[in-house]
């Protein structure tokens, strides 16, 4: 692999992207919804918490969390997945996408690398993706007035964000590399959503949940990164006492993007075998 | 099938850990006229569904035929825009009633979710009057949505107001007395509280006239703007010839 030929077609690739985000609308459009949505699913989880929790003081949220705040709790849950998102609708349907537009055979004829492609693919929506979550926290600390630790170890949650962002790569690979034989992104991704949401404790520790969801909970990296994160930036915590969230996101890292590579490549020749690119 | 579960689960587990000690929120109980969050949640996210599906439906019915290139060959044929248009909803609204059963379904025979519905009519014209003030709405977004290029984003970004003005999740009088003035603007407010109260807590006709009235003062105020809004464009693109501009 030529590295300079890769670098060259990345660039080219995070370009082609912005443009096309940018035809679908105006900058003014593109800032009303980033300022819009945040503003009023922060609103509405606040306002919930309060019409269910008249004293602000819940309880079972203190005996399960281990914190009463339940709007940080909750936002550092949403940032994390908002990540999540990106990738199931980033990279999950960017090659089916290419197939809708009628640029999937030549986009696997370039000698351009698949991954180079798929992961450039995603960098303005990884942008787009931070952009949020400086809007998000802004609008949780001024507006709302969360605090976070004191003794936060910013190195600590930024190490946990990357890892998990790159496990979470993977799963967008492996979702791409199916889609190329299902033909259903759309579906998958919209099934994994959910799913994700529910099982990995955005909203929620997972303990809260059945045994048996728990124990799939466990088998997600997602599960880890929302829970370093939370532990660093609302309790501050120490490298040991999320060391084992960071082992089980470099283990998952590690293995995920394997089976990725491996699962995108085999699909990629079945497809050609069965002169399936363009089909339906 | 599966993702409704899924996200009512989401939220059932957040209320238990929330208020699992009392069971209940007295606060919540007090406006909303009964102690069933999960009921009251389950019907707020199924109305979503019939306004995201009028948005999508028919909100994106003209951007789509832009998209398609076929917008042009369409106002050509001799044939009401809104008849075109109501046809695009159609299958949207079934498949919205559809989740809407479903998500009930699966509320009471999983999550315990009481259907209290004394009056099937007054809840079939509380829903009817609901889907017809916000077709009114989707008439008026599609000819928006074919000014600006950016309609896909303005229909995102009014998502998560309407959600929370018109209480979705909680009931409006919660918000602060501004929030509500907003809240009463809207026609799925109204729509949501007369659903609500029609099929978790009995209610007769008395107790929802004043949903009723208003909700067909907004229907025929919408149905009428959203009219003129498309002919108004109609007349508009015409004159500018760009029909099919991006």
């Amino acid at each position: 692999m030529d590295v300079s030929t890769e670098w060259r077609a990345f660039k080219a690739t995070v370009v082609a992207s912005f443009k096309i985000m940018m035809r679908y609308q105006t900058p003014s459009e593109w800032l009303l919804w980033r300022l819009a949505n945040p503003l009023f699913s922060l609103a509405t989880t606040v306002v919930i918490y309060f019409m269910l929790v008249p004293s602000g003081y819940s309880n079972t949220m203190v005996k399960y969390t281990g914190t009463s705040d339940f709007v940080a709790y909750i936002i550092i849950g949403g940032i994390v997945y908002a990540f999540t998102f990106n990738v199931l609708f980033g990279i999950g349907v960017s090659l089916y996408q290419e197939q809708e537009n009628g640029t999937m055979g030549v986009l696997l004829l370039t000698p351009m690398n698949r991954f180079t492609w798929m992961i450039a693919q995603t960098m303005i929506g990884l942008f787009d993706t931070f952009l949020i979550v400086i809007i998000i926290l802004t609008y949780a600390f001024f507006i709302f007035g969360i605090q976070f630790s004191s003794s936060v170890n910013l190195g600590l949650t930024i190490v946990s964000m990357i890892l998990t962002i790159i496990s979470l790569y993977a799963l967008g690979i492996i979702l791409d590399g199916i889609s190329l034989i299902t033909k259903q992104p759309w579906m998958l991704a919209n099934t994994i959503n959910p799913s994700l949401y529910f099982i990995c404790g955005v909203n929620y520790p997972i303990n809260v949940l059945p045994d048996w969801c728990q124990l799939i909970a466990k088998g997600i990296p997602l599960t880890y990164g929302i829970d370093a994160v939370r532990k660093t930036l609302l309790f501050g915590a120490s490298f040991e006492s999320v060391s084992f969230d960071l082992v089980m996101l470099l283990f998952f890292s590690i293995i995920l993007n394997i089976t990725a590579y491996f699962t995108f490549r085999y699909l990629e020749v079945v497809i050609k075998k069965k002169a399936t690119v363009e089909t339906y | 099938m599966i993702a409704p579960i899924l996200w009512l689960s989401s939220t059932i587990f957040v209320y238990k850990l929330l208020v699992a000690p009392a069971g209940y929120s007295w606060i919540f109980e007090n406006y909303a006229g009964t102690k069933d969050y999960v009921g009251f949640a389950i019907l707020g996210s199924a109305m979503t569904g019939y306004w995201n599906n009028v948005l999508w439906g028919m909100g994106y019915a003209l951007d789509r035929e832009r998209w398609m290139g076929t917008i042009e060959l369409l106002f050509l044929a001799p044939v009401s825009r809104l008849t075109l248009l109501i046809g695009e909803c159609l299958v949207s609204l079934l498949e919205s009633s559809w989740g809407v059963a479903y998500m009930l379904i699966v509320g009471a025979l999983l999550f315990g979710v009481r259907i209290n519905c004394t009056n099937p009519i007054l809840t079939a014209v509380s829903f009817a009057l609901s889907v017809f003030s916000m077709l009114g709405i989707g008439l008026f977004f599609a000819s928006v949505f074919v000014l600006t290029r950016g309609a896909r984003i303005l229909a995102n970004s009014l998502q998560t107001p309407i959600y929370f003005f018109s209480g979705v999740s909680f009931p409006v009088q919660v918000l602060p007395w501004w929030c509500q003035w907003i809240s009463w603007c809207l026609p799925m407010t109204y729509g949501l509280d007369a659903f609500r109260k029609s099929i978790l807590a009995g209610a007769t006709f008395n107790d929802v006239a004043f949903d009723i009235y208003i909700l067909i003062a907004f229907t025929t105020v919408y149905l009428v703007l959203g009219y003129i809004s498309l002919k108004y464009l109609e007349r508009l693109s015409t004159k500018k010839g760009s029909m099919s501009f991006y």
